[in-house]
């Protein structure tokens, strides 16, 4: 039946107990951050990397871009590398899936404000 | 020549009292303290932490947030009445703090019985309850002068409020004079207090009718239809902003004091504790003490803080506890529960007094 | 004098209030112009169109994989049922039959997924209605939720779990204790809104016998979702036509359909909150019930022409997916009918007649989601102006259009 003040209960064992809310920039604590989270792309291991294109074709927001490999790049067979305009990303651990030899990894730093667009691009 | 000084330090005397303490300071002091004090005890009954930074435990947080709102661009809409929009929430304020003047905190003048008032004398229950009405037309009218669709949905829904909880207020006010027997609230405060314990009794329905008006005065939830967020975007205070805005949220913490403190008064004992303990340690020496010498000046607020907070506590936790009304539930429940109510609780104090307790042999 | 025998009503003058574009009640822009008499609504026009973002005519351009994830972010809230009722789709038009274990695991997350909108609904209304102690605490009880998607799927929001031929993430064994307990949590909050928090006066007084939607005008309406089960219409997709792992749901025996006689938005509140603990249960049953195996079968990029309509029940209602391919790895056309665009339909009934105060939860009471809805506004870039098309005459533009743009020269 509705009564008024039905949750006063609540609120006195809720006031007596821990506050919900986590203190997030000051601490990271209460975080529970996951094992898999999807977050900062990485060009993890450039020595396996072929320049294959797959992860360039198969992002589906166009942020990996395929560049020719700088100087002081691991040179791939075809002489490309991906690299990641981050401001584009979705996040969808696609390229990381579609590559067949595991270069590319979305790592689990999920903090990732940037102050200009060109700090967003990674290398 | 020694008259002219003494006039002098006479009136600069005065001033420190109405400017400072128990003053515009102390009481700007009280309402933000006890804007923190609802704020982090609505946050910590919905599992949150609340203000947290400025200060200790945040407790600077509403004092930052009123420079804050101090230093915003302050427009004013083209089509709003210009002079009535600008004055608006000065006169809240001024009506506000004019209201708070009313309240004994400190012994003003120790040649009278009891605490008085900065501003004392018989009769000032009904120009309490006359300003606070005023302050209710203020906000009616801030709501008009805006022109603004929201505004004026607000406006008129504080008038159906106004309409519906005056009453219940005006009566549950009414009870504590009725048993003293005066108008003056520093009197109505001092007989209350060396009354028979029993007629304590009398004091809890008018004391329940208060809170629950006082929370639809203040315009708090279950009674913030006037200013509802989700449903008209905080009604008529939608065009105010920048420093208008920051005075209105001022008056509104310092009648959250006001309503806190009358309850305080009227009710509760007003700034007396120690004084009930049945010792004469306590009840003549220390209640001389502090009637007579400057101990009272810091006894005195400190029990009325102490017992303000705990009203302030009860208003938060009501406004965690419920739902925003509709208007009209509010109005329908206004006048079948809370005027009969009021006036059952009137009639109940007089055969009290009348009949019953002259036999149980109270006096 | 001579009127004074005479009652006479007064009639407040007529005011329009606008709701929206930007408005505090709607987490989304669009817009309610409400005539009111004094706090009466005489007349309501729902005016959508501000949020079209042209996915259907972006996804064509795309091919299917890079469709799922944009299919996802259609909509935040209901991410894994645009992801996998897609994916469902790209599946039944390439005629391949998903892994077991696979289609437990997508049915998993969609009812997670749903167990999580369900709460945020609960949240959006107690807000709507001024009761932010129970909005905290059901958004602080919907974190379970998320935590739980987000160990599943390694994204609080996207969950983007599918792919076509199945699901992409496996549930490690080691997780599903942990699952459970956060379900077991969950419950248990869910039964204490049930029997308590809804039944809260205030609240019961805001919700019960608002926005009237009987049940033949639901039917006639075409309502969906939680919207037509509170007025007693049953319409659930899971129960009437079964996809995945449903099937094994349905086969036990212990799952029905929740369905409300009260017609109003209390009845909506009571479906939703029981339906959570519905849900709840189905998790569970999932859960203990998984099939070992593989958890993605290979699905070819190109598939051969088809045209699908893929149904699913999404926390809102029913959504439609409706499919054509044509031999490319590119979708030839995808329509997206949201729960959400069935529902307007009846909105304007259930605000006519209602309090001002009330248009707020009546508008929440749907669970509107205006990204998921908005398709049919046309902007011009040049010079700026922007027209709300009707459905007619953007069916006339549209075919002009493809009959000069024929596929083959894109």
């Amino acid at each position: 039946m509705p009564r008024l003040g039905k949750m006063q209960k609540e609120l006195l064992k809720s006031a007596q107990s821990k506050a919900a809310t986590v203190i997030y920039p000051f601490t990271k604590e209460g975080l529970n951050i996951p094992k898999g989270l999807r977050g900062r792309w990485t060009y993890a291991e450039p020595e396996k990397c072929t320049g294959c294109k797959i992860c360039e074709r198969v992002c589906p927001s166009g942020a990996i871009e395929m560049i020719e490999c700088r100087p002081e790049d691991f040179k791939t067979k075809t002489g490309f590398r991906p690299i990641c305009h981050f401001d584009r990303c979705v996040l969808c651990n696609q390229c990381a899936e579609s590559c067949p030899r595991n270069v590319i990894r979305l790592d689990a730093e999920f903090e990732m404000a940037f102050l200009s667009r060109d700090d967003m691009v990674i290398y | 020549m020694q008259t002219l000084v003494n006039l002098f330090v006479e009136v600069l005397i005065q001033t420190f009292w109405i400017l400072v303490f128990p003053g515009i300071f102390f009481i700007t002091f009280l309402a933000l303290l006890w804007e923190w004090v609802d704020r982090k005890v609505y946050a910590r009954l919905q599992n949150r932490v609340g203000p947290l930074h400025t200060g200790w435990k945040g407790i600077l947080q509403p004092l930052m947030d009123f420079f804050k709102l101090l230093g915003k661009e302050d427009l004013t809409p083209e089509k709003a009445d210009r002079r009535g929009f600008a004055a608006v929430p000065v006169v809240m304020l001024v009506l506000s703090l004019l209201l708070c003047m009313f309240l004994p905190i400190v012994d003003m003048n120790p040649s009278a019985p009891g605490v008085q008032g900065i501003l004392s004398f018989e009769g000032d229950l009904i120009i309490i309850l006359f300003l606070s009405t005023l302050l209710a037309f203020v906000i009616i009218l801030a709501g008009y002068f805006s022109s603004n669709p929201f505004g004026q949905t607000g406006a008129a829904r504080t008038g159906m409020l106004l309409v519906s909880f005056e009453i219940p207020l005006i009566l549950a006010l009414i009870t504590p004079a009725f048993l003293t027997g005066s108008l003056n609230l520093s009197t109505i405060m001092y007989r209350l207090t060396q009354m028979h314990p029993a007629y304590a009794w009398l004091l809890i329905l008018p004391f329940i009718i208060y809170l629950i008006a006082s929370q639809a005065e203040l315009e708090r939830i279950p009674f913030d239809v006037s200013h509802a967020e989700t449903e008209i975007v905080h009604g008529w205070q939608v065009e105010f902003s920048g420093k208008k805005l920051a005075l209105i949220h001022m008056a509104e913490d310092i009648l959250l004091a006001f309503s806190a403190g009358m309850a305080t008064t009227l009710f509760l004992g007003g700034p007396y504790l120690l004084e009930f303990i049945p010792v004469s340690v306590f009840s003549v020496d220390f209640a001389s003490l502090a009637a007579t010498t400057w101990v009272g000046w810091i006894y005195y607020p400190l029990v009325f803080m102490l017992k303000s907070a705990i009203v302030v506590v009860i208003f938060s936790n009501m406004r965690t506890l419920f739902a925003r009304w509709r208007i009209d539930q509010i109005v329908r429940y206004g006048w079948k529960f809370m005027v009969p109510l009021a006036l059952i609780a009137i009639m109940i104090v007089q055969v009290a007094i009348t009949y019953v307790f002259p036999i149980m042999g109270v006096i | 004098m001579t009127s004074a025998n005479e009652r006479r009503v007064v009639i407040p003058p007529r005011v329009t209030i606008p709701i929206g574009p930007q408005h505090p009640a709607l987490k989304e822009p669009g817009m309610f112009k409400l005539t009111i008499e004094g706090e009466y609504i005489v007349d309501a026009e729902v005016n959508i169109g501000y949020n079209h973002r042209g996915v259907e005519k972006l996804a064509e351009s795309n091919s299917h994989i890079q469709n799922l994830y944009l299919l996802a972010r259609i909509c935040g809230i209901c991410s894994a049922t645009h992801n996998g009722n897609y994916a469902q789709a790209v599946e039944a038009a390439a005629e391949v039959e998903i892994p077991e274990r696979a289609k437990f695991i997508r049915t998993l997350v969609w009812e997670l997924d749903r167990i999580h909108s369900h709460i945020l609904w609960l949240g959006v209304a107690f807000h709507e209605v001024g009761f932010d102690t129970a909005f905290m605490y059901t958004w602080r009880d919907r974190e379970v939720a998320m935590d739980m998607l987000e160990n599943i799927s390694g994204n609080r929001v996207h969950h983007d779990m599918n792919t076509p031929g199945g699901v992409r993430r496996d549930i490690p064994d080691e997780l599903v204790p942990k699952l459970l307990r956060g379900l077991d949590k969950l419950e248990e909050r869910m039964i204490y809104y049930r029997d308590v928090a809804i039944h809260e006066k205030t609240f019961w007084d805001r919700v019960a016998d608002v926005g009237i939607l009987e049940t033949d005008v639901a039917k006639k309406t075409g309502a969906v979702g939680p919207t037509a089960r509170g007025s007693n219409v049953p319409v659930d997709v899971r129960f009437n036509d079964p996809t995945q792992a449903y099937y094994h749901l349905l086969d036990t025996g212990d799952f029905e359909m929740i369905l409300n006689d009260r017609c109003d938005v209390a009845g909506r509140s009571i479906v939703r909150v029981v339906e959570t603990i519905e849900s709840i249960k189905m998790s569970r049953w999932l859960l203990e019930n998984m099939p070992d195996g593989p958890i993605r079968e290979r699905v070819r990029p190109r598939i051969q022409p088809n045209e699908v309509l893929a149904r699913h029940e999404a926390p809102r209602g029913e959504l439609v997916h409706y499919l054509v391919t044509n031999g490319t790895d590119k979708p030839e056309r995808i329509k997206v009918r949201a729960p959400t665009h069935a529902n307007w339909v009846s909105m304007a009934h259930t605000l006519r007649g209602n309090y001002l105060a009330d248009a707020p939860i009546i508008l929440a009471a749907i669970d509107p989601c205006y990204s998921c809805t908005d398709r049919v506004v046309i902007v011009d870039a040049d010079d700026e102006t922007m027209e709300l098309v009707p459905l007619d005459v953007l069916r006339v533009k549209s075919n002009k259009w493809y009959k000069d743009h024929p596929r083959s020269e894109r």
